[in-house]
């Protein structure tokens, strides 16, 4: 399958009073045109600062940031600055941030954030000029036209995550992020949301790079699951096998740690902690909460190809390839 | 004791002023609107809703933070009318908040959150103090409790954080809890646990608790019986396995129906979700409140009549019109739009 994204050995780390922090170290994912990656981790697995790094949207205190993204045949990190504001960032690749109904302007009207990139952007000289592409985009995600003269105050939490979604479009780009967009939501929203999502993807063929911390929205948008660990890609493959089986005992855990009212199974918590990234213990990451921890664990485990997944970082998979080869 | 509830509420209503410059009267939110509900000794009860469904204002009002507009409220056979009983009754009652960090005061080590509670419950003698904080710590399993005496609460993760709080409203062994929202903060993998902690308690001690959540997939595995509000009322009642199995008010159907499983099949279908966002407080519709979103309201019946509570099976209440024909009203409920046509 062609890719749309791939990403290399990304790396991010971040300078703090604590010390190195490693946000981003070592990621590899690919993702294809009009499908969906969900990256899915617990919180302080280094997921926004992944996100952060392909968008080059960088606080002032990295340490180190290296590593190879290709989006549609360009090299995003060799790009100069300018270039990469230009035509890259939102016309090729976008974000709806986390939490992005408080994102908005509380003084702007919702039509003049909207049209806002379609003017950095010189598509139209005057803001006032996008009126009708800014209609088009508020319809395309399921609001009135009128609301373009509404301020943020004036409408629902779901109603504002529909706004910056509509942002995130509007220069029509290939591959949208989409950072944990329906957390703070109600049930009945988050699903009206995700139609949305679903609907937005089979109609304009986009591919959606989607951050969650929760295994049950990473079903409900994607292709294929990028399981995260303390700043490391653990596990990457289709979403209808990870969903159902996941190879990685990270990724077992955290399934059995789904509260579901449709299943009879008792929930199991996940014990203990993810490792600081400050000082990622050396080996696997996973290890000192892993129940099937063994010998080679205590060194950095290879990514084992699997047939008709993907890949998978773990010692299990690698002894049965060798034995098997 | 047995057969007696712990606590009966009423057709409690809690309803906040809107002013205008701060005191021109411009109507009334109503936050909760006629709440009836009975929680059993060491039973677990969840209540559930999105937001502005008025949860958190039950939760507050069962705490004795805001005062009910009207309503009767008994706790151990005692009926709660003058500030004594407020008092009274609220040194029975535990609160897990919603937010852990912020219901912990960042300048305190964990002795202090302990100790606070005690000293102002009179508790003289710091020996006996420490003990208490000692195995208050043990119970949430803060364990070796020594270590985490010192610390402050940024040193502690957000589960931790979470049995902090717990072992503080547990401290001065209240009758009941109210937990409001107390695992939405957390990352998944944390939930289980902190649910499990306070299903423990409940059982061990014969604890009750309320617990208000948006999330009905945590319900099942932790509470007896669940209620469902809309709009400030209660849509639906029933032990929890009834309501999971047969829920009868749409809205309950369309709560259900809106949560994912993990499925890998959810990508590639759109779900039945009803259109539209819950109604203001401030002027709710007319008769049932459900029923601008409401698949199969009546019309004619539906918009002009607010529908009591029907008993549709044992012990399973739910407030809608269609169940009318089938079974009789729960006694003592009596819809204020007058009878049907």
């Amino acid at each position: 399958m062609e890719s749309l994204l791939r990403v290399e050995d990304l790396r991010l780390h971040f300078r703090t009073a604590a010390g190195l922090v490693r946000a981003v170290d070592g990621v590899h994912l690919e993702v294809a045109r009009a499908r969906t990656v969900a990256v899915l981790g617990e919180s302080g697995c280094g997921k926004t600062s992944l996100a952060r790094a392909l968008l080059r949207l960088l606080p002032r205190n990295v340490a180190h940031y290296s590593g190879r993204v290709v989006l549609d045949g360009l090299d995003l990190l060799e790009l100069p600055e300018e270039v990469f504001r230009q035509q890259v960032r939102w016309v090729r690749l976008s974000l709806v941030p986390q939490a992005a109904m408080n994102a908005l302007n509380p003084v702007l009207r919702v039509g003049e954030q909207v049209a806002e990139p379609l003017w950095l952007h010189g598509r139209v000289r005057r803001p006032q000029e996008a009126r009708g592409e800014v209609e088009a985009a508020l319809r395309r995600v399921g609001l009135p036209a009128d609301f373009a003269d509404r301020y943020p105050f004036e409408l629902s939490g779901g109603m504002r995550q529909r706004v910056a979604i509509a942002m995130a479009l509007v220069l029509r780009p290939q591959l949208v992020v989409l950072d944990e967009p329906t957390s703070a939501l109600d049930v009945l929203t988050q699903a009206n949301l995700m139609n949305l999502l679903k609907t937005l993807r089979w109609e304009l063929g986009i591919s959606f790079l989607l951050i969650t911390h929760d295994v049950a929205t990473a079903s409900e948008l994607a292709d294929d699951v990028a399981l995260m660990y303390a700043g490391q890609i653990v596990e990457f493959g289709r979403a209808h096998r990870f969903l159902r089986q996941p190879l990685h005992p990270y990724g077992q855990a955290l399934r059995a740690s789904v509260v579901s009212f449709r299943e009879e199974r008792t929930p199991q918590p996940l014990p203990g902690q993810p490792p600081s990234l400050v000082n990622p213990p050396p080996g696997c990451r996973f290890a000192d909460r892993c129940p099937a921890r063994f010998e080679p664990c205590h060194r950095t485990p290879p990514l084992v190809p699997v047939e008709g997944h993907g890949r998978v970082m773990c010692w299990l998979y690698a002894q049965e390839a060798s034995r098997v080869g | 004791m047995s057969g007696e509830p712990l606590l009966v509420v009423r057709d409690l209503a809690t309803w906040y002023e809107l002013r205008r410059f701060g005191f021109l009267h411009q109507g009334w939110v109503r936050a909760t609107d006629g709440v009836s509900l009975q929680v059993q000794e060491g039973e677990a009860v969840a209540v559930v809703g999105e937001s502005g469904c008025g949860k958190s204002t039950l939760a507050k009002t069962l705490l004795g933070l805001v005062r009910p507009r009207r309503g009767d409220l008994w706790f151990e056979g005692r009926q709660i009318r003058t500030e004594d009983d407020w008092r009274w009754y609220r040194r029975r009652v535990g609160y897990v908040q919603q937010d852990p960090y912020a219901a912990l005061p960042p300048f305190m080590t964990v002795r202090r959150v302990l100790e606070e509670p005690l000293v102002v419950n009179g508790v003289r003698s710091a020996r006996e103090r420490r003990a208490r904080v000692v195995e208050a710590l043990e119970a949430v399993q803060l364990v070796p409790p020594e270590e985490f005496l010192t610390r402050f609460p940024h040193m502690l993760s957000g589960g931790q954080q979470q049995r902090l709080v717990v072992a503080r409203a547990t401290l001065l062994n209240p009758r009941l809890l109210v937990a409001d929202e107390p695992v939405s903060m957390l990352d998944a993998s944390v939930r289980v646990e902190v649910l499990q902690l306070l299903r423990s308690f409940q059982q061990a001690r014969r604890l009750s608790v309320v617990y208000i959540t948006h999330d009905l997939s945590t319900v099942r595995h932790f509470c007896e019986r669940v209620l469902v509000m809309y709009a400030g009322k209660v849509v639906e009642q029933a032990p929890v396995a009834d309501l999971l199995r047969e829920p009868r008010h749409p809205y309950t159907q369309a709560l259900l129906a809106a949560i994912p499983d993990v499925d890998p099949n959810n990508a590639r279908r759109v779900r039945a979700v009803p259109p539209g966002e819950p109604p203001s407080l401030v002027r709710p519709p007319g008769g049932c409140r459900f029923h601008p979103r409401c698949p199969v309201a009546i019309s004619g019946v539906c918009e002009r009549n607010p529908p009591p509570d029907f008993e549709v099976a044992p012990g399973h209440v739910a407030a809608c019109w269609l169940y009318q024909a089938a079974r009789r009203a729960v006694a003592g409920v009596t819809p204020q739009g007058g009878s049907l046509p």
